[in-house]
């Protein structure tokens, strides 16, 4: 009973502190990370904080002088741009950078490793250029020894933006109003244990993960702030948020070291791109060979773009609460004078709810449960329930599949896991 | 009906016709004589794993093997051959063995399991998936395919897979549509590759070496596998020996086969460049996809075409990140896909400090046409090399043991940028290649009959980072090229007094008698050897200048002189120093 009631003030001060946070921070670009064309990242050491109470030793890149962080900054330039990232190391072994997907990368200072030059043990300098000739998702790691230097955290994510904003290549099948980074990982603490004993050549074929995260966090840290104040050396947060019919972008990248088979709850999406191009039978045909899948693993090293949308279809009844005049549903009703709202089905305009709620002494609550079946409504809750979900939004889950991947070091819940919120049309999301 | 009855004549009388021709055509059989052979595996840590290899024999006596190696030999059935006969023997040796087999999934043929071990109920079970070749080094089991399918398949014993594919008992079977086409038209490439990956639990291979493997033994299955070295076509990367895989040249279509012979997933990632990725188990996909990494399950082929626009080595690493040889970190499945420049080198001739060089590349100086530069002066000794990687050779000279580059590639000496660097004591002879296969020229001095090469290409000398070989003689004329057309610079020399060459063609630094390396007559007393790739074939051929600059090739590369046949033509004067180099 106490370790419940521990828990439930941590996460009601978590909750605030959400709040608290994204009250005061100002509005933040859809995707954080760095603009530019030249970019200073040193690599250097960090503590990184898993969500049930873990502590590990991380090795990660950093903004300047910035902390070390996990993922590395996200790099977001425009396409055609000549990238420069001069990197600095900190650490006391060579590091490097490399950039699947990227032709044409001048490497210059340091030393020739065994996949691109490196930047020496404590201080040495390293410089890549480039030109982002084509736009999409990438991911950039470390070249050097990326058994053991991936494994403690040395990678990040690249954007490369088209000329048109609102898409992620150049066709209007990748055009979205919401768009969200999925930066997948895994941990084996034996390694960072063993690097922070002092081992800086762990044995890494026994790897053994027990640790799965989305921007370098874990559930539910995943879904508090970014930037949030005690997770220093993991800026990034991801809840993805939507109003009902908009169009979320999925950049996902595998960035650990096995595949990690991400689902949406909700609806099914679209993967309209891998490894940074679109699935086309020819240039011009957009996603023309996109698969609709509610399951999606990009594999280590590779990157995949998914569009997902959800409109409340299928769900059987009318999300807003729409009521014919005399009971017509869909196009019926729309003739009977009752318009559709954003982002609603036809199929279900219209539909009323076709149970009747429990009641409330007969149910157990969650968190996010607003008390009602219509989305910005709220119902009547007992006292001391729900509260994470001030808008009467929908919430569904979205995690890795295999499900041993949903804990935090065996501790249900945790791990690859974050909730999608989509709030009514008329409330302003937190997250853009 | 009478439509039908018609079709049907026609049909059989097309068929008679067929069988007719098929009979009396040229419808050949690939034919292979494999011995299965226990054989050391040296990892990069010095473990020396127990392995069970295959190695490819002459004919059904068993009596003239090449080696046996893990992978196999490729199975390669020609264009026009339509089957496929290995002939099978089991010399496998040591406390354990078992009979094997062999089996290529993907490819029919029919099959004929043998059941054996009666469980308690009476049961009998499968251990073999077809015929098995006994372990007595006399029989042999004959496997064949009729109707082989186009396309990349991995070969394996089919008997009791989870050991003997570990063992090392697999390989590539590939046999192509047409010529220079894995699939048709929309697959045609100039070069192939097999890029093969596989992985070893030392724990099995520990055990069947002790004979500790099998019901009440020290290991009893191969339940808990982890791998610990994980090859690419048989070997773990190291920085002292890397992999290098023949890909082609610049401009032109490679394909590149991957297979999968491990028991994990492997994600082959390719930089700097993207796979055009064509088909998958040997069936073409309707569209290519075009990714820089592929996910490659177990026992999968994929197929890959590149065509780069640069040379130089483009890494190709397993992003499931089997980059370790056991305890060390930064090897493992790791290799170098060589893409040499495009084109034939030209010639040119170094003259009191001015380089006199064959731009258009005909073999003819024109004036105004081609070029003339001053770089260096009388007495040095002209050191052409990519100093920079960006597949043109820069100039450079060698004087009184130092090396004078052009490493900006300018065409000028630039004090301070150009490179300075003291290599090597007063009498030693310069050499300059891609030793180690990174695509830009490093170093090195030939000292009577010992090479002091610049291995890890920083313009110093390193003890044990850099290499030295002994190869050839004092009073040999050393002579440097990629023999081998792997991409690596290999050596050798050419010795003035009779015009003999010893080249090291299996690239190990050693001189290996002339069976196994090369052995040429060349040229005649007096001649100054020449190595170039005089036919753009990625290999290096020789050559020699002679008198008053005639310059004598071997341009069929069949290491003699043959007369109307090979290129000769004069370029340069007497006494002026020949180079060679992409300009």
């Amino acid at each position: 009973m106490k370790r419940t009631g521990m828990k439930r003030s941590l996460l009601t001060a978590l909750a605030a502190a959400v709040f608290l946070l994204c009250g005061t921070m100002p509005a933040i670009a859809a995707i954080n990370g760095i603009t530019g064309t030249t970019f200073n990242l040193t690599a250097k050491s960090g503590y990184i904080s898993t969500a049930e109470g873990g502590s590990y030793l991380a090795w990660g890149y950093a903004n300047g002088n910035g902390l070390m962080q996990f993922p590395g900054p996200t790099l977001i330039v425009n396409q055609g741009a000549v990238v420069t990232v001069n990197l600095t190391n900190a650490l006391a072994v060579p590091v490097s950078i490399v950039f699947p997907g990227q032709t044409g990368v001048i490497a210059s200072g340091g030393s020739q490793g065994m996949l691109t030059r490196e930047a020496a043990a404590a201080g040495g300098t390293v410089s890549y250029t480039f030109t982002a000739s084509r736009p999409g998702t990438y991911t950039y790691y470390s070249g050097t020894q990326p058994d053991v230097q991936v494994e403690m955290g040395l990678a990040g994510a690249l954007i490369v933006r088209p000329g048109t904003p609102g898409q992620a290549y150049d066709h209007a099948d990748s055009a979205f109003d919401h768009e969200y980074l999925f930066f997948l990982s895994d941990m084996d603490p034996n390694i960072h244990d063993a690097v922070a004993a002092g081992n800086l050549t762990p044995d890494t074929t026994s790897h053994f993960a027990v640790y799965w995260l989305i921007n370098g966090r874990t559930a539910p840290d995943t879904m508090a702030a970014a930037g949030a104040a005690w997770l220093p050396h993991q800026p990034y947060n991801i809840m993805p948020m939507m109003h009902p019919g908009e169009r979320i972008l999925i950049r996902m990248i595998g960035a650990g070291r096995d595949a990690h088979p991400f689902h949406t709850h909700g609806n099914h999406h679209r993967i309209i791109a891998r490894d940074g191009r679109m699935l086309s039978s020819a240039p011009a045909n957009g996603a023309d060979l996109g698969e609709q899948a509610f399951t999606t693993s990009a594999v280590p090293g590779s990157t995949v773009d998914a569009i997902y949308t959800w409109t409340g279809d299928k769900m059987g009844w009318d999300f807003y609460g729409h009521a014919g005049p005399g009971g017509e549903t869909g196009q019926a009703c729309v003739d009977a004078g009752v318009a559709l709202a954003a982002g609603e089905s036809l199929a279900d305009h219209c539909k009323p709810f076709p149970v009747t709620l429990p009641s409330q002494e007969t149910l157990t609550f969650g968190q996010f449960y607003s008390g009602s079946p219509f989305l910005g409504a709220m119902g009547t809750l007992p006292p001391g329930e729900g509260g994470f979900n001030p808008n009467g939004g929908f919430l569904f889950m979205w995690h890795s599949h295999n499900e041993k991947e949903i804990v935090n070091f065996d501790i249900f819940p945790g791990g690859l896991l974050t909730m999608l919120l989509i709030e009514h049309p008329s409330v302003p999301l937190m997250n853009p | 009906m009478t439509t039908f009855y018609w079709k049907t004549r026609i049909k059989s009388a097309f068929l008679a016709l067929v069988l007719f021709l098929g009979l009396c055509g040229t419808s050949q059989a690939a034919e292979y004589w494999l011995r299965a052979e226990t054989i050391a595996k040296n990892m990069p840590d010095g473990a020396a794993i127990t392995m069970w290899g295959l190695a490819s024999c002459t004919d059904g006596t068993y009596a003239t093997c090449a080696p046996a190696t893990v992978p196999g030999p490729e199975l390669n059935v020609p264009v026009g051959d339509t089957s496929l006969t290995v002939h099978l023997r089991n010399n496998l040796t040591g406390p354990y063995t078992e009979p094997i087999s062999l089996l290529i999934p993907g490819q029919q043929t029919s099959l004929s399991p043998v059941m054996q071990d009666t469980d308690t109920s009476g049961r009998l079970r499968v251990t073999s998936f077809v015929a098995e070749t006994p372990v007595d080094n006399t029989s042999s089991t004959d496997y064949v395919w009729n109707n082989v399918k186009a396309g990349t398949y991995l070969y394996q014993s089919g008997t009791h897979p989870a050991l003997q594919v570990q063992m090392g008992l697999y390989g590539a079977m590939t046999h192509d549509a047409a010529a220079n086409q894995a699939y048709g038209a929309s697959t045609a490439f100039a070069t192939s590759a097999i890029v093969l990956f596989s992985e070893i639990d030392p724990l099995l291979h520990i055990s069947i070496a002790a004979g500790d493997y099998g019901p009440g033994m020290g290991m009893t299955s191969t339940m808990h596998y982890e791998p610990k070295y994980f090859l690419i076509n048989g070997t773990a990367f190291s920085t002292a020996s890397p992999i290098t895989v023949a890909a082609g040249t610049a401009g032109s279509t490679t394909l590149l086969r991957f297979l999968n012979a491990g028991l994990r997933m492997r994600v082959p990632t390719l930089s700097g460049l993207y796979l055009s990725l064509v088909a998958e188990d040997g069936n073409l996909y309707p569209f290519a996809k075009e990714q820089y990494s592929v996910l490659l399950a177990p026992g999968k082929t994929m197929d890959a075409l590149i065509t780069p626009a640069n040379y130089g080595a483009y890494a190709i690493f397993d992003r499931m990140l089997g980059l370790a040889n056991y305890l060390q970190p930064g090897g493992g499945m790791l290799a170098y896909l060589s893409v040499g420049a495009g084109g034939p080198e030209k010639v040119g001739v170094f003259r009191g400090g001015y380089w006199y060089r064959d731009a258009n590349g005909n073999n003819i100086w024109d004036g105004g046409i081609d070029t003339t530069t001053r770089f260096g002066i009388t007495g040095d000794i002209p050191v052409p090399g990519d100093w920079n990687g960006d597949g043109v050779d820069d100039m450079g000279v060698y004087r009184n043991t130092y090396f004078y580059r052009d490493t900006n590639g300018n065409g000028i000496w630039d004090a301070g940028i150009d490179s300075t660097t003291k290599f090597g004591v007063f009498g030693d002879t310069p050499v300059v290649g891609d030793w180690n296969s990174d695509g830009i020229s490093e170093i090195g001095v030939f000292q009577n009959g010992t090479w002091y090469i610049d291995f890890n290409g920083n313009g110093a000398w390193n003890n044990g980072a850099d290499k030295t070989f002994t190869f050839g003689a004092a009073g040999n004329i050393p002579v440097v090229g990629d023999w081998n057309g792997d991409g690596s610079t290999n050596i050798g020399v050419f010795i003035p007094a009779t015009g003999a060459w010893n080249l090291d063609l299996n690239g190990n630094g050693a001189f290996d008698g002339c069976v196994i390396d090369g052995c040429y007559t060349f040229g005649q007393a007096g001649d100054v050897p020449v190595t170039a790739d005089w036919n753009g074939d990625g290999t290096t051929n020789i050559g020699v200048f002679r008198g008053a600059g005639f310059w004598h090739t071997d341009s069929n590369g069949n290491g003699v002189l043959d007369t109307g046949v090979d290129v000769t033509f004069k370029f340069g004067i007497a006494n002026d120093k020949p180079v060679v180099g992409r300009w």
